[in-house]
């Protein structure tokens, strides 16, 4: 760039007299270059200050933040940590004792799809009937990480799984029954070989009623007998990924019916599309051998709950969205050392910059600081990071539920040339709509043009 | 016969001075034409939800009568309320455009209001009419301020005024009314000049009334066009018992007193004790002694006149500017009674270019909302695609710094400009000169007569 204006500027002296001095062209060049500059890159924080410290957490092993990335090109963290001033004998003076941070997409905390809380099976919702031998169903998306590799559907089996009755543990093993699946607060400890009644199943565990009226969820892998299922659903669910623009077949997944869980996330899984960032898709799912009575069925919402997307049945689009989520495959944007980190004694942050990394706009995103020899004291505050989304530590499952003191760099590009062409269509448009307005303008400006050129003329004519 | 009698004119005229006239006229001319050319290009193309309020409140006046629901700017209001009543034939189907919370208090224009109005057929013809008394307004300052100095400063004076970065960014990109106040402002001080002290104090009242930065003026008037010191004590206890029946009227109609209310409610005057130092466990706020201060010495010095006023009131307003919080749109307020020193002497321009450097520094302290979201009308993807400038500011220096540095800096140079003034003053330098030949100026009244 700074090669073409200097050469510009050396073709313009060859044409133009030169006036006294060699001033002439390094205003425009400094400013063409200032706009050049300015045009490719602008350093963007994603908060303008740091909030204010609540107190600090002991990171032993590692703790994290996700937080909403609203730009391009990330190119640093800084982080409020304590540095220790003092070193005992032998020690190596490390900011940081050797911990590391890194920076990771983190979709699945993304509250933009329409299945949002993965414990919530609102009523509002409903199943949509057996999905049998001819019949499609879809749903239109817009993915917005790279990566996707996998939808995320609900689904039910109609009790495929047990019918109600009586269950019994295993023996020598026992159960943890919890309010919820996976990582629902416990209930109680029941001891193995207990016979205890279950319900229904739920992401592949039972729901149990205790003798003191009490429910909750055990694993069924926890049980050494259950009630036979009321039924055996048939034949395989297949789903099938297309690019919206063209309707090109990207992927295709197929699960057999046999081996879903009743009123559970099933994905469909496939090979990771590496360019998905901002892409648009739709899939269709179809069964092959599910006859009715033996064929599952997903959940979806009546009400349009995904403006960005529609919901299938058969070649058009009917009401309401699926309850899905696009999956994607783990990736790790930065992974640095954070005793290279520049420390400010000003705002006691530790900055760590990077080669802009992205695509990080409008995403979520993770950091993760992981110890190193020695633990790192970082601080937290109430006002979490945009997004938000509380910290965890895997150290301390009961962190406090603010958000780590952060703030991200960016080097966003901005498109000055695109902008100007914005700005002068957004004139044109407002010009064009209204022809009063225009006429009235280009009245008023030749009017005042033609009185300043007539005030000059009279200027000149009495040889000023 | 017209031309005939201007030829034997330019005829008695020597050609040099007839020269420098006509290069003078055409500087004028084409002052005025830049001006307003870079005003026309801004009118239909920006604005704050400020200005869309106004004229909601407006519409709530003209379509349902509420023509005094909103209590905070009556004065204002009322005259958005007429300008409304003229526009609204020449905007088609403008019913549906305007907002219904605009009149709530803490509430204001919903999102989905804003949007329904950019998506007006007739935008841009809609913010030209909104910002029309505006443009009028820094017109007829501009002229008033040319009238107020001598004619080989007016040039520079209307430029100052009128191709000034701070008032053009209030009037037309901001799209916010104060320029209307200065004008009272302004005309009452040509009014008293002319003699016309007692009209020319209601004009300021008003404009004090409408916003309140000229009430902070008003002892300089009462002092600086006074026939005697009885006079203005009398003026001023007239003044005081106006405000009094006024008060008890309010309080007897409503049962709310509108001076309790200012006082307890209105957040600008939480904005003038904000600055101040701790003695002990007390704080003493810096703006009302700055202002008494000012006042007091102001008071002990020969300041009859305009000069005095002028003097007095650039001073003041640029101690309000610098010493208390401000919103961008305030500080025009800076401008009109600095322009006359500003013309007489080159430093003053310069550190008033500072100031507005700084000034454009500062706006980012409140992001793209004062920025980049003024050019919504010219669309809105387009203005999400450029970076808050507050958010640039933190990437590139730590909040805490910046911002204390870049305001510390702008009241600086605003007090220096305000100092610059009160010496100019003293010195006997005529920021308003011979001009008009005023009743007041020149021919101090000997109060000793007077008495």
């Amino acid at each position: 760039m700074l090669r073409a204006i200097l050469q510009a500027r050396r073709l313009m002296r060859g044409h133009l007299p030169r006036r006294s001095g060699s001033w002439g062209l390094w205003p425009a060049a400094l400013l063409g270059l200032a706009l050049y500059l300015a045009g490719c890159r602008a350093p963007v924080a994603l908060v303008s200050s740091l909030p204010p410290s609540a107190s600090t957490i002991t990171v032993y092993t590692s703790a994290s933040q996700p937080f909403y990335s609203a730009h391009d090109g990330l190119r640093g963290i800084q982080l409020r940590v304590n540095v220790p001033t003092e070193f005992s004998p032998g020690q190596t003076p490390a900011l940081t004792g050797g911990a590391s941070l890194r920076v990771t997409y983190e979709p699945d905390l993304d509250p933009r799809y329409p299945d949002r809380d993965f414990y919530a099976w609102p009523e509002s919702e409903q199943w949509l009937g057996e999905l049998v031998d001819g019949r499609t169903v879809g749903q239109t998306f817009r993915s917005l990480y790279p990566g996707l590799n996998g939808i995320t559907l609900r689904v039910s089996t109609y009790g495929a799984d047990f019918s109600p009755g009586t269950g019994r543990l295993r023996e020598g093993q026992p159960a943890i029954v919890r309010e919820a699946p996976f990582a629902g607060r416990e209930v109680t400890v029941l001891p193995g070989g207990t016979e205890v009644e279950v319900r229904s199943a739920r992401e592949g565990w039972a729901e149990v009623i205790l003798p003191d009226g009490r429910r909750g969820y055990v694993d069924q892998d926890q049980f050494a007998s259950l009630p036979p299922p009321s039924r055996r659903n048939t034949g395989e669910v297949i789903l099938r990924l297309y690019r919206l623009s063209d309707g090109a077949l990207l992927r295709e997944s197929r699960l057999p019916a046999s081996t879903l869980h009743d009123q559970s996330h099933v994905t469909f899984a496939f090979e990771p599309l590496p360019d998905s960032y901002r892409q648009e898709y739709r899939f269709t799912l179809t069964a092959a051998g599910a006859r009715p009575g033996s064929a599952v069925t997903f959940r979806f919402s009546p009400i349009d709950v995904y403006p960005e997307g529609s919901r299938l049945e058969g070649n058009g689009e009917a009401d309401g969205d699926l309850i899905f989520r696009p999956a994607y495959a783990e990736r790790m944007l930065v992974e640095t050392p954070l005793d290279q980190a520049l420390w400010s004694g000003l705002t006691g942050v530790l900055e760590v910059t990077f080669e802009p990394t992205g695509p990080t706009r409008d995403c979520y995103l993770r950091v993760t600081i992981q110890a190193g020899d020695r633990p790192v004291i970082v601080h937290w505050s109430w006002i979490r990071p945009p997004g938000g989304l509380p910290l965890s530590s895997a150290d301390d499952p009961g962190a406090p539920a603010g958000g780590l003191v952060l703030n991200a760099l960016y080097a966003e590009d901005v498109p000055v040339l695109s902008v100007l062409g914005g700005l002068a269509r957004g004139y044109a448009r407002l010009f064009w709509r209204d022809p009063w307005l225009t006429a009235a303008y280009i009245a008023v400006v030749a009017g005042a043009l033609a009185w300043v050129a007539r005030r000059a003329r009279e200027s000149w004519s009495h040889g000023g | 016969m017209r031309t005939i009698a201007r030829e034997r004119r330019q005829r008695a005229i020597p050609e040099h001075a007839q020269a420098a006239a006509g290069r003078e006229a055409a500087l004028v001319a084409a002052i005025w034409v830049a001006g307003l050319l870079v005003r026309l290009a801004l009118m239909p193309a920006t604005f704050h939800s400020d200005l869309y309020q106004i004229y909601s409140r407006a519409n709530d006046a003209v379509t349902h009568g509420a023509w005094l629901s909103w209590s905070g700017q009556v004065i204002i209001q009322q005259v958005h309320n007429l300008w409304f009543l003229v526009i609204e034939r020449w905007l088609p189907d403008n019913s549906a455009i305007w907002s219904s919370y605009s009149g709530v208090a803490g509430i204001g224009a919903q999102p989905s209001e804003l949007e329904r109005f950019l998506s007006y057929a007739y935008l841009g013809r809609a913010l030209f009419l909104m910002k029309l008394p505006y443009l009028v307004a820094d017109l007829v300052n501009g002229w008033l301020l040319t009238r107020l100095v001598e004619p080989r400063w007016r040039a520079r004076v209307l430029a100052l005024w009128w191709l000034n970065p701070l008032v053009i960014y209030t009037s037309m990109m901001f799209g916010r009314h104060d320029s209307l106040s200065i004008v009272a402002v302004l005309a009452a001080i040509v009014l008293a000049r002319r003699g016309a002290r007692l009209a020319g104090l209601i004009l300021l009242g008003l404009g004090g009334l409408a916003r309140f930065f000229p009430v902070f003026a008003l002892p300089f008037y009462i002092a600086a066009y006074r026939r005697s010191w009885r006079q203005a004590l009398l003026l001023a206890g007239v003044i005081a018992t106006l405000w009094l029946c006024l008060d008890l009227t309010v309080l007897g109609l409503t049962g709310q007193s509108p001076t309790l209310t200012l006082l307890g409610r209105y957040p600008h005057v939480r904005y003038l004790i904000s600055l101040a130092l701790p003695v002990g466990d007390e704080m003493v706020p810096l703006l009302p002694m700055g202002y008494a201060l000012l006042l007091l010495w102001w008071l002990n010095r020969p300041n009859q006149g305009t000069d005095a006023f002028l003097a007095g009131g650039a001073a003041t307003m640029l101690l309000l500017i610098a010493l208390m919080p401000f919103n961008p749109q305030y500080a025009i307020w800076a401008v009109p009674l600095l322009v006359p020193w500003l013309a007489l002497d080159s430093r003053l321009i310069l550190a008033h270019a500072a100031q507005i450097a700084l000034y454009v520094v500062w706006l980012a302290r409140w992001g793209s909302n004062v920025t980049w979201d003024l050019f919504q009308p010219l669309g809105k993807d387009l203005v999400e695609r450029l970076p808050d400038p507050q958010l640039v500011a933190a990437a590139l220096l730590p909040t805490e710094v910046w911002q204390p540095v870049v305001r510390g800096l702008f009241a600086a140079v605003t007090l220096w400009l305000a100092w610059r003034v009160l010496v100019l003053w003293r010195a006997g330098m005529p920021a308003a000169g011979a001009a008009g030949g005023g009743t007041g100026d020149h021919a101090p009244v000997n109060e000793e007569q007077a008495c």
